[in-house]
């Protein structure tokens, strides 16, 4: 897997969470997740997740991002939470996401490297180093010594499989950037360095690293004495994303809809309640439809995905007015059940909501409020001319 | 001078299966090697200040982190992301290696070569306050084309200041010092071979 893939792979999550909120989600379930602090709206999301992912392939430049993003932002209405980086608008906030999200992929591909089994046998240790200039330096020293790191005459050297790593990162992950604009990579530290600094004994073993797969399934316990502030906290954030046990265990269930997709994963999804969904009930302009659908919650089949992809992936027929469905159409649907542009009712048992997407179309879903479940499902062809009623 | 001595190690099955076991994790040390080679050296050359006092690119600490290296077959492959412009591969950390011409991207009729601090990094279309969030001031700055000239200007319409210089192309000569010697890669790879040996012998892995 690239580091364009490993973007790829990250589950679109809007939310109205700022940065410190977006600290108290569970590293793990922060990088498995591509999100922007107070960008709600997924189809940003997703173009920006696709931009990104072109940057770190080489296909686009960071200019290139600027500019489309722009555009995207444009296209969507996007309303700023404030000025300077609290807009998306702005070079330096859109320059931050771009460089965080391509240096977390492009860090994860060389940690990938580094950690093979030949790799850890000829370097088992990094050493924490300086390898960019920043305008303002913070300090490592202490983050590093309150992380549990030891210093060698200064030097600041572990393990490549030391929990240390993991510690001092603000995203979590085991492999440089340990921070926004921090500055700070590893360099090597070979199998005789090691030896001599005491990180392994003479003819001990190089470290084994725990060999978990990006798609592996990934939990994480809800800190001690936080569970009750946590919990809803997680669920309204995540959604169906996340499921949290009795033991206060979270599980991520990251590919929730690609994993349906593909016939794999859970056989039924539930996207929530409609009660959580304010922006949503916000459009219904009945006061008994909106206390219905409030009381509704939407749950999606893989039964239904399945025969559903077959009709709508591949719409023929001269005239026709929708557009071929893609994976990423998909994705969009916990999006459409929380935050539609529009909402139509159809009768009193059926709602349907809409969402324009960028590519010219308008998604569609009907919600049978009865069943809480979805009755069709398509993209319409914007610019294509409505067939003649007569 | 003694005789040469020589000693044939009889290719056993078990030999034969111990040097096959090895093989992976070996190629696994020289491409990690090499591709930490190539980074530290690229982190090197960001080091250096930029040659007209302006604020770092950082181009040569992203080509470092975006180095990577794979083994294919007897092969070690190091590779820098490259990007195609009109059925060309564009691969910049190569074009200043060996040299060659940039053009205007697609589109584009020139490039602009910020010749301020205060644009650097920053496109033309992004001046006049869209870098900061707001909409392009159509105002803020205008161009300035001598007459029969191959190059023209951006000028700030408020300060009077040519703030990029647009040219047809540019040229960049070879420079060998983008890439760490031949001998040197060589060298790291051994060196990082040499290393994996003794981390697999402490695995236990005598025939």
């Amino acid at each position: 897997m690239t580091a364009a893939d490993k973007i790829l792979q990250k589950a679109l999550v809007g939310s109205d969470l700022d940065t410190a909120g977006w600290s108290e989600v569970q590293a793990g379930l922060r990088d498995r997740a591509f999100f922007s602090a107070k960008v709600e709206e997924a189809r940003i999301l997703a173009e920006a997740r696709r931009m990104c992912a072109e940057v770190a392939d080489g296909r686009m430049d960071a200019s290139e991002f600027r500019r489309d993003m722009r555009k995207v932002l444009d296209q969507t209405g996007y309303q700023a939470a404030g000025e300077g980086i609290q807009n998306l608008r702005t070079k330096a906030r859109l320059d931050l996401v771009l460089d965080t999200q391509v240096r977390q992929a492009r860090g994860w591909a060389q940690w990938k490297a580094a950690t093979t089994r030949g790799a850890l046998a000829a370097v088992p240790a990094w050493e924490l180093v300086r390898v960019r200039e920043v305008k303002v330096e913070r300090d490592w020293d202490r983050r590093w010594a309150a992380a549990g790191g030891r210093l060698f005459d200064g030097r600041k050297i572990a393990l490549k499989n030391d929990p240390v790593w993991t510690r001092i990162s603000r995203f979590g992950t085991p492999y440089p950037p340990f921070d926004f604009n921090s500055g700070m990579g590893v360099d090597d530290v070979d199998y005789e360095e090691a030896v001599e600094l005491g990180l392994i004994k003479d003819g001990d073993p190089p470290p084994k690293m725990e060999d978990k797969g990006f798609n592996d399934g990934l939990s994480a316990k809800l800190p001690e004495g936080r569970e009750k502030e946590l919990d809803p906290f997680l669920r309204e954030t995540f959604g169906a994303q996340v499921s949290i046990d009795g033991k206060n265990v979270v599980h991520w269930n990251e590919h929730l809809i690609r994993d349906m997709l593909a016939g794999n994963g859970q056989m039924n999804a539930s996207l929530g309640q409609g009660k959580r969904n304010k922006a949503m009930l916000d459009m219904i302009p009945d006061e008994a439809m909106r206390t219905r659908a409030a009381q509704t919650g939407l749950t999606i089949s893989r039964q239904w995905m399945a025969t559903h992809g077959q009709k709508h992936r591949n719409p023929s027929g001269k005239g026709s007015v929708n557009m071929p469905l893609e994976d990423g159409d998909y994705e969009l649907i916990p999006s459409l059940w929380r935050k539609p542009d529009g909402v139509e009712v159809h009768s009193e048992n059926e709602l349907e909501l809409w969402i324009d997407t960028l590519d010219g179309g308008r998604l569609r879903m009907g919600v049978d409020l009865r069943k809480g479940s979805p009755t069709t499902f398509f993209k319409q062809n914007m610019a294509a001319k409505a067939p003649s009623s007569a | 001078m003694p005789d040469a001595l020589t000693i044939k190690i009889e290719r056993t099955p078990k030999v034969a299966e111990w040097l096959d076991r090895q093989r992976q994790p070996m190629m696994e040390a020289g491409a990690d090697g090499l591709r930490s080679a190539l980074a530290r050296h690229f982190r090197k050359k960001n080091a250096t200040p930029n040659a007209r006092g302006f604020p770092r690119s950082k181009f040569w600490a992203s080509a470092a982190e975006s180095v990577t290296s794979a083994v294919d077959g007897d092969s070690i492959v190091v590779a820098v992301p490259k990007r195609e412009d009109r059925g060309r591969e564009f691969a910049p950390v190569s074009l200043r290696w060996k040299g060659g011409t940039i053009l205007p991207r697609e589109g584009k009729k020139a490039l602009a070569i910020p010749l301020d601090p205060a644009v650097a990094h920053i496109w033309p279309s992004e001046h006049g306050g869209v870098a900061t969030g707001g909409d392009y001031d159509e105002g803020a700055t205008s161009l300035f084309w001598p007459k029969n000239s191959s190059h023209g200007f951006i000028k700030d319409n408020e300060t009077g200041e040519f703030l990029w210089l647009l040219v047809a192309k540019t040229t960049h000569k070879p420079d060998p010092s983008v890439m760490p010697s031949e001998d040197d890669l060589r060298k790291a790879v051994a060196r990082r071979m040499r290393s994996a040996i003794r981390g697999l012998e402490a695995e236990g892995i005598e025939p």
